[in-house]
């Protein structure tokens, strides 16, 4: 039985990020089709204008236009569960209460790594 | 890129010497796992490990992710996300300069710079830097205007360094060929 593609969307405002990201992404099995979005803005509208729905959500905390926080609350508001994954620097339990809060799934770190993406996709069964 | 990687001893020697440090270098010397004869010396670990002991302190081990992130398919992905590293830190701190010299003091602004830049750092492990990061918005933090700019000199001495050690990191690589390829030099 072939593989289902994993589609995965990460929300990032820096390239550097989005770059090892989606590489380290590739490498742990969950980089069949990850589309970007710089801001929390773009991610709701590619969200809500998917043709299919995402298998996971990689949503980083601190952007321009909108915020990781807000942009999770408005997905959810939409009734998409997708899982979210917050990521952010600094990880203070503040943080991790207020993406919760706003809806999110899980929380992890920067930088994302290989490994850390790995635990993330078998959380979620996509691995 | 675990196979043996031949330098050529007498063109080499003295460029990966100088890179990795003259202690290191004659330490290394004395170990046991390097055999050489008059001309060749043949190290059992990749090229690249071994010359990132030239850079021990200023990358951690989020440097070795990123190289683990290379493959056939992108040989140059390391050199891309380091290059791509000095494109965004350059604009940050050059906003940061700018930030710096506007009154009245914007601590705010001054601390979202700085968490790009630091976060920056932490994509490609370059620890020392985003000490310095640190550093900055603890004071930041503080409302201390001489702290952050001694830490903002100290952040530009790093980024300097750290663009020259990697500069001549890629140039031994390039010059010992194809990453990890087991090939003797021409002589």
């Amino acid at each position: 039985m072939a593989r289902k593609m994993i589609r995965v969307l990460l929300v990032e405002d820096e390239e550097i990020n989005r770059v090892v990201a989606r590489a380290a992404l590739k490498a742990a099995g969950g980089g069949d089709v990850v589309d970007e979005a710089e801001n929390g803005e773009v991610a709701v509208q590619r969200v809500r204008d998917a043709a299919a729905p995402y298998d996971l959500v990689l949503m980083d905390k601190q952007m321009p236009v909108m915020d990781g926080h807000e942009a999770t609350r408005r997905i959810r508001g939409m009734g998409v569960t997708t899982p979210i994954v917050a990521v952010s620097s600094d990880g203070l339990p503040a943080d991790v209460d207020a993406f919760i809060t706003a809806g999110a799934d899980d929380f992890t770190s920067k930088p994302l790594s290989k490994e850390k993406l790995g635990v993330i996709l078998a959380k979620f069964r996509l691995a | 890129m675990d196979r043996y990687a031949f330098l050529s001893f007498y063109k080499c020697t003295h460029q990966v010497g100088k890179f990795v440090g003259s202690d290191t270098w004659s330490n290394v010397l004395r170990e046991s796992w390097f055999f050489n004869n008059w001309k060749e010396l043949l190290v059992p670990v990749s090229l690249s490990t071994f010359l990132l002991l030239g850079l021990k302190g200023y990358l951690d081990e989020q440097f070795c992710q990123v190289e683990d992130l290379q493959d056939e398919a992108s040989p140059n992905f390391v050199e891309e996300v380091v290059t791509l590293f000095f494109k965004d830190s350059g604009r940050l701190m050059s906003n940061i300069e700018q930030a710096l010299e506007k009154y009245p003091r914007d601590f705010n602004r001054w601390d979202t710079y700085m968490q790009q830049l630091k976060g920056s750092c932490s994509s490609i492990g370059a620890s020392r830097m985003k000490n310095e990061c640190m550093s900055f918005r603890d004071s930041c933090g503080q409302g201390n205007v001489e702290g952050c700019m001694r830490s903002f000199q100290k952040v530009k001495r790093e980024h300097a360094v750290l663009r020259q050690k990697l500069e001549s990191y890629f140039q031994l690589l390039r010059q010992a060929g194809p990453a990890g390829a087991a090939t003797r030099p021409v002589m």
